[in-house]
């Protein structure tokens, strides 16, 4: 006779609550009480997670009271900085990023409600580690660099090192995330970010396809691409091989076509698999011309 | 273990004793004897929580107690003042964008959010701010009205 | 188009001044003194024997005040159907057995709502599980396993209490049916003969959650007299009283149901739940309020759920296009109890002949018993269903015989006057108008079939204004006040339909007076009188003509008076503005305020009280055995309703062949609600209702397996949003029904299922290929893409 099955009842478990106002402070607390924390910013995640009793941390770290963690900083040499605690909202209205960084602009501008943007902070959605959250293939082909601090060490991970497997990240139980860092795209870039949900218009990300695409001076040729993808696989994953196919090949429909096929055999979709591929291929093949179409509009 | 906290909600502050479990909405609804804020589905998924802290839309079911300290809180019972509608709640009124009114107070707030920050939105700007807070009576159509019937007036009034 | 003063008018909601501020009370907002909290423990299997249950931890811990099982709760059955023939099957805590996963176990009522929920945790019970079958078909198959045993009524049934003098006969569900129903009309195998075109197709439609915000929820509190103070979320607190009394052993004028305004409902919280017995037992026995708040989870997985149907319909027409016969078998997967099963098979049935004239019928429905939750119904319970299959089959009868879907249908419908084959007239019949109105504002004949990638479609419907159920009629009272303003007492329940308004808005039209004149005192069962309640399609039709005739009673004792005070004849009086008035001589006049004292200081202490009321259908009735027009529900005879309502949907979408995905374009909706008591809540609840249908036609199904539900969550259940609603056109088009309210009839239910159908067969027509089932997800308009059988030139609509 087990203990009955209550996941009908959305309680939250006890736990100790802890804010620190210091990133050195919130590093001796992840140390102090290794393996037994969580911490929690925008808490959309987090506090849904444990009403589910999937996850029961003995001690809740809010690190939403260190102010050096919210900001977003661009120069055209270091590229863009991006604090952890940054809300998914003040990334989507942030005039540089949607200048320079549309894409990523676009995809925070998508995840969850306006009410869950205002809540939730960038650091969130790249730790939380699921296969689907909508910022990670933008970072992935913005070649996006996490910052992990510990007591001990700073340490750089690029973010196509940091997925491990679904919710299992690099991220160590004693560190934090504090920034994002991503680099000025070169000349003749462009990007976008395009989806599909799962059923309604607002509703978790069915297929997810971020495209980052440098041309070459004549507007012909693809110098390089960049194809990122969520919700297709156990993590976000990069479509390298239908990048082979358009990387440094003259743009063309035929080519795209190609390279959208082969996108849908690198997903290893779960659930709605055939439908999920069908659109990768679909989703490829219309975010290839867009990016495409948008930078062959700035070379006249 | 209870800790004291200092809540400011609708300008007034309040001492509560919660826990680091406790729910915001939870306090409000129960402790502050503010049972405008709804709980519908408890997850984050549907808005009728929705309250606005320091302006801004938020889901008082995913926020802690504690989190919310130091705070501006404003739920629908701050939207009027001194006994005066504030005027989106005279338009949803007038226009019929209330059915059961198990939504409103959500919708409400995350309309008025729109319209302080954006006093003019286009009906897409005005579907987007409320695309979080669910309605299964209306079918929206009179709420979205309402909201731009302000917008316009207050343009009117410039 | 008569024209009233404050009938017809767009006048805002009185309650939305309370609605807007937060300030309005719903059953989740009412907190009692001493109040303890709670929770229900729950089945994990889909068909299991219980050996043993131990609760003695869960009552040993500190904060708990009670905890109850089936062992204590005994047997006491109730269900939405009660009958001779088919008698209650269900009861509040599983006893013996339990029947789907989720089934109510056990309860605890304890200080806090965290102190419950762990008490629950600790409840031990020992199941035994049993095999278990999932789907109806298999279900009733020989040798498939038997979910109920022989019922043997132990009390008398709920309409024997109703006074039918029958006796209760055991039920034994061989093969897991629940209920049959044979309804037949005319000669069908005569008709078939006669058809020159025969088409035979299945339709499966899933369960869908009503979903309404207000999860379901109680307050209870027992007074050591005896008296039960109740706060539900639920539809008319006639059927709630009924089985409370009934299940709790007390006298029916004990329960008191208060006002509360309810969050939502659509057809979901109508009889009785066990969450609402448990709250009033654990009351009992703690001597303290008890509440129980369902979760949302809870809601989506425990709580009926719209009718599961696989409807089979065989169609003859003549090559001109009249339909001749119609032969519809259905099968209704009830789940692990019958509820409104023998009723929704009738109704599948009944809402059809208002609108097409076939002369032979022939309607059989069988209710099965599967290991799932629950189904009822839900705005429209049945209509929605059979629309689908219906109209879907319309359309297809429409291609293989060259003619217009418009066309097709006008062709059959009725005319005014008709007298149906169950007796009843219509009287009013908006229907032709209704289905003209809406294919000029969508332009249909310049649309259909003529724009690529898009795709238009059509649904018509009807609905009933309220039908002989418990509790058979309704009443309502009318005082007036010393200022000249009267209170009205009607047991409407305001779930967001507007009722309050409406009611007051007949009142103060009757009497001459603005809404603002009528304080209205609704739905608390100890203050107002009975009331059919708004879950039986009757609210407007029937309580509204109450509230009609207390307020013509009220005035002509107010006449009476004043041709007294006056010393005129009555009839040279009129009435306007809260006067009485000379209608020579204007200027000659009393007020209802001098009324109010004539009668006390004049009339011995007269106050002025006005009464009225009416049956739901006035033809029927039954006293001391004998039955005057009433026939069986499961064989369809007698009189149904008194007025039907009509509704025309048209639906225009865009599909994405690469995507399956649908975009809705525009959804125009034409309804004959009658007089259109108040204009801004008509177009409110047709928008509503187009706005559903997105999501019936889309996407929303509860989907199980194994008999899990497996999206319990907003997460996964997904109703639409305000990104998801198209652009919605709503026409009234107002066939005066001389027997309602000021020419009024139903409204609220009629569209849903006509604009369902509406969006399914626009899909249809743009992908070239039919769709037997619902939701139409994207997936299935790919799957049906590779079969598409597209047939170029439709014939054009001229």
């Amino acid at each position: 006779m087990a203990t009955p099955n209550l996941d009908y009842l959305p309680r939250l478990p006890r736990f100790d609550y802890l804010a620190p106002k210091t990133i050195k402070e919130a590093c001796s607390l992840l140390s102090k009480y290794k393996g037994i924390t969580k911490v929690i910013a925008g808490g959309t995640d987090l506090l849904v997670s444990m009403k589910q009793k999937k996850i029961n941390p003995h001690y809740v770290v809010n690190i939403k009271g260190i102010p050096e963690l919210d900001y977003i900083h661009y120069s055209q040499e270091s590229g863009l900085k991006i604090g952890a605690l940054a809300t998914l909202q003040s990334i989507a209205s942030s005039p540089i990023i949607r200048d320079k960084f549309g894409l990523l602009a676009t995809a925070c501008n998508k995840i969850g409600i306006p009410q869950v943007r205002n809540m939730g902070t960038i650091g969130g959605n790249i730790c939380n580690g699921g296969p689907s959250q909508d910022s990670i293939p933008s970072l992935l082909v913005l070649n996006a660099q996490l910052k992990l601090v510990s007591l001990q060490a700073t340490r750089i991970v690029p973010i196509n090192k940091f997925f491990i497997g679904p919710f299992q990240t690099a991220l160590s139980k004693v560190e934090l995330l504090t920034e994002i860092e991503i680099p000025t795209p070169p000349p003749r870039s462009d990007g976008c970010y395009q989806w599909f949900t799962k059923i309604t218009e607002v509703d978790e990300t069915l297929v997810g396809v971020a495209v980052l695409m440098t041309l070459d001076s004549t507007g012909s040729v693809c110098k390089d691409i960049k194809i990122g993808l969520c919700s297709v696989a156990p993590t976000p994953i990069r479509a390298k091989q239908a990048e082979q196919i358009l990387q440094g090949q003259k743009m063309g429909s035929k080519t795209i076509e190609q390279a959208a096929r082969v996108a849908d055999e690198e997903t290893r979709p779960r659930s709605r698999a055939d439908y999920r591929r069908q659109m990768t291929s679909v989703l490829v093949k219309r975010a290839v011309n867009e990016v495409w179409q948008k930078i062959k509009q700035t070379i006249v | 273990m209870k800790q004291l906290i200092t809540l400011r909600v609708n300008g007034e502050s309040y001492e509560v004793a919660v826990e680091p479990q406790t729910i915001l909405l939870d306090v409000l609804r129960e402790k502050l004897g503010l049972n405008g804020t709804k709980k519908a589905c408890d997850f984050g998924n549907c808005g009728s929580c929705t309250v606005l802290m320091d302006g801004k839309p938020v889901l008082s079911c995913l926020i802690l107690a504690m989190d919310a300290q130091g705070k501006d809180i404003l739920t629908i019972e701050g939207m009027a003042k001194d006994g005066q509608l504030h005027p989106l709640q005279r338009a949803f009124i007038d226009h019929g964008a209330i059915q059961c009114g198990f939504c409103t107070p959500g919708m409400l707030l995350s309309a008025k959010a729109l319209l302080d920050e954006n006093p003019q939105p286009i009906a897409e700007e005005v579907r987007q701010a409320i695309s979080g807070n669910l309605c299964r009576c209306t079918g929206y159509h009179k709420i979205v009205e309402a909201i731009l019937d302000v917008a316009q007036s207050s343009q009117r009034k410039g | 188009m008569q024209q009233y003063s404050v009938v017809g008018k767009r006048i805002p909601r009185v309650d939305g001044g309370v609605k807007a501020t937060g300030e309005a009370q719903f059953t989740v907002d009412v907190v009692l003194p001493k109040m303890l909290y709670g929770k229900i423990l729950r089945s994990p299997y889909p068909h299991a024997r219980i050996l043993s249950i131990d609760t003695s931890k869960a009552e040993a811990l500190p904060g708990v005040k009670a905890v109850t099982s089936g062992k204590d709760t005994g047997v006491v059955r109730f269900s939405f159907i009660d009958t001779p023939r088919y008698p209650a099957d269900q009861c509040p805590l599983a006893v013996d057995k339990v029947r789907f996963i989720g089934e109510d176990v056990a309860a605890v009522a304890a200080i806090s709502e965290d102190i419950a929920e762990e008490a629950l945790s600790l409840i031990k019970v020992e199941y035994e599980e049993l095999p278990a079958v999932f789907d109806p078909e298999e279900a009733m198959k020989d040798g498939a396993p038997r979910i109920h045993d022989k019922i043997i009524p132990t009390t008398t049934t709920a309409w024997q209490d109703f006074g039918v003098i029958r006796e209760a006969r055991p039920y034994d569900a061989v093969n897991n049916i629940s209920n049959r129903t044979l309804i037949t009309v005319g000669d069908i195998e005569q008709g078939f003969k006669e058809s020159d075109y025969v088409r035979e197709d299945r339709f499966e439609i899933p369960a869908t959650s009503h979903l309404a915000l207000e999860p379901h929820a109680a307050l209870a509190s027992f007074n050591p007299s005896g008296k039960l103070d109740m706060w539900l979320s639920h539809m008319g607190y006639e059927p709630k009283r009924f089985w409370l009394a009934k299940t709790l052993g007390i006298p029916i004028s004990k329960v008191r149901i208060h006002k509360t305004y309810v969050g939502g409902a659509f057809g979901g919280k109508i009889s009785l739940f066990p969450y609402e017995f448990l709250a009033a037992f654990l009351s009992r026995r703690t001597g303290r309020p008890v509440k129980i708040t369902l979760s949302r989870s809870e809601v989506l997985s425990t709580c009926y759920t719209s009718r599961r149907f696989i409807i089979n319909v065989k169609t003859g027409v003549k090559k001109d296009g009249i339909i001749t016969t119609q032969q519809v078998k259905i099968i209704d997967d009830v789940g692990a109890y019958r509820s409104s099963s023998p009723t929704a098979l009738y109704l599948a049935h009944v809402f059809r002949p208002a609108i097409y004239n076939i002369p032979n019928v022939k309607h059989e429905g069988v209710g099965v018993y599967t290991n799932k939750l629950t189904t009822g119904p839900k705005r429209g319970h049945a209509l929605p269903q059979i629309s689908f299959a219906v109209e879907s089959q319309l359309d297809m009868i429409a291609e293989e015989l060259r003619i217009g879907p418009l066309e097709l249908r006008l062709k059959n419908l009725r005319k005014k006057g008709d007298v149906l084959p169950n007796g009843d007239t219509l009287d009013s019949y908006g229907l032709p108008e209704a289905l003209k109105q809406a294919a000029q504002s969508s332009s249909w004949k310049q649309k259909w079939d003529r724009q690529p990638k898009k795709g238009m479609g059509i649904g018509t419907a009807s609905m009933f204004s309220g039908a002989h159920n418990y509790p058979f009629g309704s009443a309502a009272v009318i005082k007036l006040n010393p200022d000249g303003r009267f209170t009205l007492f009607t047991g409407q329940t305001e779930f967001g339909g507007g009722v309050d308004t409406a009611m007051s808005q007949i009142a103060a039209e009757e009497l001459g007076l603005t809404t603002d004149d009528i304080i209205v005192v609704s739905g608390d069962s100890e203050l107002c009188p009975y009331d059919i309640g708004n879950w039986l399609s009757g609210g407007i039709y029937v309580s509204g003509q109450a509230v009609k005739r207390a307020a013509a009673d009220a005035k002509e004792q107010l006449l009476a008076y004043a041709a007294e005070a006056l010393d005129i004849k009555a009839d040279n009086l009129a009435i306007n503005q809260g006067r009485v008035y000379v209608k020579a001589d204007p200027g000659k006049a009393v007020s209802f305020a001098d009324l109010y004292r004539y009668g006390i200081q004049i009339k011995d202490g007269d106050p002025i009280i006005g009464k009225g009321y009416t049956k739901v259908v006035q033809d029927v009735g039954f006293w001391g055995g004998t039955f005057k027009g009433l026939g069986a529900l499961s064989r369809g005879a007698g009189r149904f309703t008194d007025a039907y309502s009509f509704a025309a949907a048209i639906a225009e979408v865009e599909v994405d062949k690469e995507t399956g995905k649908v975009k809705v374009i525009e959804i125009t909706i034409a309804d004959d609600c009658g007089t259109d008591i108040n204009p801004l809540n008509v177009e409110g609840q047709l928008e509503s209702q187009a706005a559903m249908a997105v999501g019936d036609a889309l996407f929303e199904e509860i989907v199980t397996e194994q008999g899990r539900v497996i999206n319990p969550t907003l997460a996964d259940y997904k109703i639409p949003g305000v990104l998801d609603t198209p652009k919605l056109t709503t026409i009234s088009v107002q066939d005066y029904e001389t027997k309602g309210p000021f020419g009024a009839k139903e409204i609220g239910e009629t569209a849903r299922g006509a604009a369902i159908v509406a969006i399914a067969n626009a899909i249809c027509n743009a992908i070239g290929a039919r769709i037997y089932s619902l939701p139409m997800t994207p997936e299935k308009i790919l799957e049906a893409l590779k079969h598409s059988d597209y047939i170029k030139n439709w014939p054009t609509e001229d």
